[in-house]
């Protein structure tokens, strides 16, 4: 059976989402070093001008050579909107002239227009927000669980998700809004679900073996995963508003990240430490290891 | 149990057909609590949490409290020139015996229309549009924001640190919504590292509209009305000089000028308006005007709130400057005392633009004394309204001018049209990931049993934190949506934690034990959820603020009413 395949070669798997992080630590470093923001930030945190219309026909090439310094943006849904992005000092009148000229609009437009320093501030303030985020998330598992080793192996295991989320963004050319700076904060509160779901069965239930714990504690978590993904995906395609958009895809990014983490770090490093725990107390009786 | 799903369906059909035919609340109470009768076996009432839980439940409802039959349109302004003789509030159901819709405020009417409100019908001579603005009656009591309604939303930042400033400046900003009946708008203040802004809404607003807000600025008039004591139809004003003037008719003779009533005369470099010529003469003189006040004072020594007897007492003092200090000493000294009042007999009457917005007494130790620093006070029962009265007061003295000077640094305007679309797109992507939701639970437990329950344990978690947002008055906008989805999500893993402990095979374990470590990992789960939210709740701006009290909300009622009832349902099922 498959499941056994992965058990098999458990130390192997281990590795994956380990070396995933690296590579995504490269990225992020790398966007730090070029940009000093860990990703690309949209105008909302840098300052800017964005205007959305609702649209039923586009023509995008028209647009863009109309407006070459502005960023077009296309969202789906059963009400689609064009999201023009331009920069501070820009003429907002002279964008909605040329969307008006090139497509077909329904309604006025909704026009955002942020000041660089308060789009600095944003910056500052989501940064502190994640900083101290992720310290009350990483404080409130050591209060759960009592037992700094599995503790760690968890938070390591959100570290991993969130990271390898941030560097897919950047690949993915993503830039740093409010929403996704709300959707990394829910990836910080939710990543450590499937965790705690893994070491809760391996820790607090009595008279199961590892690999059976590890095998009930992955099918939860596995249909966990996949209500969600399913639900964010419908999201993704058919909220029609570019807000509710970013956060689904940076919790689908998320999602499909946290099963590696979770069934091949966590896991992997929980059942060798669980495992070396057993043969040094194995007169009292602990968890059977196989 | 399968007796009763015909039955069910009854009721169903009968609640949905009931709610937009007839009063929608009372019907969906009924229709709910019928439900809930015939789906729970007897036994489950006398469990605490699923009684807290349908508590709850109907609690929303009512607090929620829907109409789907709502109709009409509520006026929110009404103009100046408006002859339809409607009042803010009012709700309009139809003109001319048919009903109302949104083209109705666009379009030119000619002579006498029958308007259908909800004050009876009334008759009104039209020339032009109607000349109110007005939107749909809401189908229920929770309040849409400003990404879903329209309107404007701007962050301002102030030229100043100081915590006062921005009270002043919010105080200054609603004082002119106040006297000048512009739309109203929710401030809030925000503070950074030192810097300090105001966050301004005006739903339903444009950016017209806030940039009167923002650059109104009045003319300020300080009057005081005396009538000269009369002997045998001849007066006395004192200035610096005497003037003597004696009665015509309608009219007076001053200094050799006749004047008639309502008209105005200037002696000695002082404005007067003749007001009313009878026994008495009124006239009322302008003391001072915005260019006399020199400066009003804000710093603890002169502004400020003291206990007293039955309430407090605030004051300030303002600076004048030595025309106008003449000028109020001379026409002070035209009162009298009022004996045993410590005041003098007329009041100083405060305009702006002309129109009247205070008055005050005037102590009596000031009549016909040149000062040039006065004090203001007054009495007020609480400190809030008395420090209000205050601040409002000295907007109003400094011409409803802003104490610094602010910068736009954000500014939002939110089509109408977009929000209510977004609404709908919403609606449509909640309900196609419920239905992915249903698939993969469906594929994984294969029992209706199992899936039926989670979907209405979900959509009972919406309905709640949707009642608790409008008992507490928390406006529905985007980022609040936002939150609410990431509850839901968070719900459905647990109820997935739940019923996987349940299921578990060993015979060992009793199912509250099984239970009991579902829910340690579910309070856990929540917790770090809410841990991480905390931070933005406290240091946020608007948007990811309000996202992050909605989220650790929704968590709140999750964990602790809704999660616990689907516990109990669900040692239920799989007893069975």
């Amino acid at each position: 059976m498959l499941y056994e395949k992965f058990e098999k070669y458990w130390k192997i798997w281990l590795w994956i989402p380990i070396i995933l992080l690296i590579l995504s630590i490269g990225i992020v470093a790398n966007s730090i070093a070029t940009t000093g923001s860990f990703m690309k930030r949209d105008i909302e945190l840098t300052g800017g001008k964005s205007i959305t219309f609702e649209i039923s026909a586009v023509n995008m090439d028209a647009i863009k050579a109309e407006l070459p310094h502005a960023t077009l943006r296309l969202t789906s849904g059963i009400t689609r909107s064009l999201i023009v992005e331009t920069s501070f000092e820009s003429n907002e009148s002279e964008v909605i002239d040329a969307v008006y000229r090139h497509a077909t609009v329904s309604g006025s437009p909704t026009s955002r227009t942020v000041g660089p320093s308060i789009g600095n501030i944003f910056f500052q303030q989501a940064q502190i927000a994640m900083i101290l985020a992720f310290v009350l998330m990483a404080i409130t598992i050591f209060i759960l669980y009592r037992s700094v080793v599995p503790s760690l192996i968890m938070i390591l295991s959100a570290t991993t998700d969130i990271i390898i989320t941030i560097a897919v963004l950047n690949l993915l050319g993503i830039t740093l809004s409010l929403a996704v700076i709300a959707a990394l904060l829910m990836v910080i509160g939710y990543s450590v679900d499937t965790d705690m779901v893994l070491t809760s069965e391996l820790l607090k239930v009595r008279g199961t073996s590892v690999s059976a714990g590890i095998k009930r504690a992955m099918k939860t978590g596995l249909t966990m995963i996949s209500t969600i993904f399913v639900a964010l995906l419908a999201m993704y395609l058919f909220s029609g508003s570019l807000i509710i958009e970013q956060i689904a895809l940076v919790l689908i990014i998320a999602t499909i990240f946290d099963a590696p983490a979770t069934w091949m770090t966590n896991a992997g490093i929980l059942r060798w430490w669980l495992g070396r725990k057993a043969k040094s107390h194995s007169s009292e009786g602990g968890k059977k290891h196989e | 149990m399968n007796k009763r799903v015909p039955l069910l369906v009854l009721v169903i059909a009968a609640t949905v057909a009931g709610a937009v035919l007839l009063p929608s609340t009372p019907v969906i109470f009924i229709g709910a609590a019928l439900c809930f009768a015939l789906v729970f076996p007897r036994d489950m009432f006398k469990n605490v949490r699923i009684v807290i839980w349908l508590a709850f439940i109907l609690l929303s409802i009512l607090l929620i409290s829907f109409s789907f039959n709502a109709k009409g349109y509520s006026i929110t302004s009404v103009d100046k020139s408006s002859a339809a003789g409607l009042a803010a509030g009012e709700i309009l159901y139809g003109i001319n015996d048919v009903a109302v819709t949104d083209a109705d405020f666009a379009r030119n009417y000619s002579g006498t229309i029958k308007l259908e409100t909800n004050k009876g019908p009334k008759f009104a001579n039209v020339n032009g549009t109607l000349g109110v603005e007005a939107e749909k009656v809401s189908s229920s009591r929770l309040s849409f924001g400003l990404d879903i309604r329209g309107g404007v939303r701007a962050v301002l930042e102030a030229n100043s640190t100081d915590n006062a400033t921005l009270d002043q400046i919010i105080s200054t900003l609603q004082t002119r919504i106040n006297i000048y009946g512009l739309r109203e708008a929710v401030f809030r203040p925000v503070y950074h590292e030192g810097k300090g802004f105001v966050e301004i809404s005006i739903a339903g607003g444009n950016r017209e509209e806030l940039r009167a807000l923002l650059e109104r600025q009045g003319n300020f008039e300080a009057k005081i009305t005396v009538s000269p004591r009369m002997s045998s139809g001849t007066g006395t004003i004192r200035l610096a000089q005497f003037h003597n003037f004696s009665v015509a008719g309608k009219s007076i003779i001053v200094d050799g000028r006749t004047v008639n009533e309502k008209e105005s005369f200037t002696l000695e470099g002082v404005e007067f308006l003749l007001d009313t010529v009878s026994d008495k003469v009124n006239m009322t003189a302008t003391v001072f005007n915005s260019d006399d006040i020199k400066t009003v004072f804000f710093d603890p020594q002169r502004s400020r709130i003291e206990l007293e007897q039955g309430g407090y007492r605030w004051s300030f003092s303002i600076q004048l400057g030595q025309e106008g200090a003449q000028k109020f000493a001379w026409v002070t000294n035209n009162l009298e005392v009022v004996p045993g009042t410590g005041y003098l007999s007329a009041p100083i009457t405060l305009y702006l633009d002309g129109n009247l917005v205070d008055s005050l007494s005037i102590a009596s130790t000031l009549k016909g004394r040149v000062e040039t620093e006065i004090q203001i006070s007054g009495s007020s029962d609480t400190r809030e309204s008395a420090m209000k009265e205050r601040s409002q007061l000295q907007s109003i003295l400094r011409s409803g001018a802003l104490p610094t000077s602010v910068e736009i640094v954000q500014l939002d305007s939110i089509s109408p049209t977009l929000g209510s679309s977004f609404l709908m797109n919403a609606a449509v992507a909640g309900f196609i990931a419920l239905l992915g939701v249903i698939a993969v639970v469906g594929i994984r437990y294969r029992r209706p049993k199992i899936v039926l329950p989670m979907i209405i344990i979900s959509s009972s978690e919406i309905l709640i934190i949707l009642g608790v947002a409008s008992m507490i008055g928390w406006t529905i906008d985007l980022p609040a949506i936002a939150g609410i989805i990431a509850t839901i999500g968070s719900g459905i893993n647990s109820q997935i934690m739940i019923i996987d402990q349940a299921l578990r095979g060993e015979q060992a374990t009793t199912m509250k034990e099984k239970l009991k470590n579902a829910f340690f990992t579910i309070f856990g789960a929540g917790g770090t959820v809410i841990a991480a939210m905390i931070p933005l709740m406290v240091i946020g701006f608007g948007l990811l603020r309000g996202f992050a009290i909605t989220t650790i909300i929704g968590v709140l009622i999750g964990i602790l009413i809704v999660r616990p009832a689907f516990g109990e349902i669900v040692k239920k099922i799989i007893k069975d």
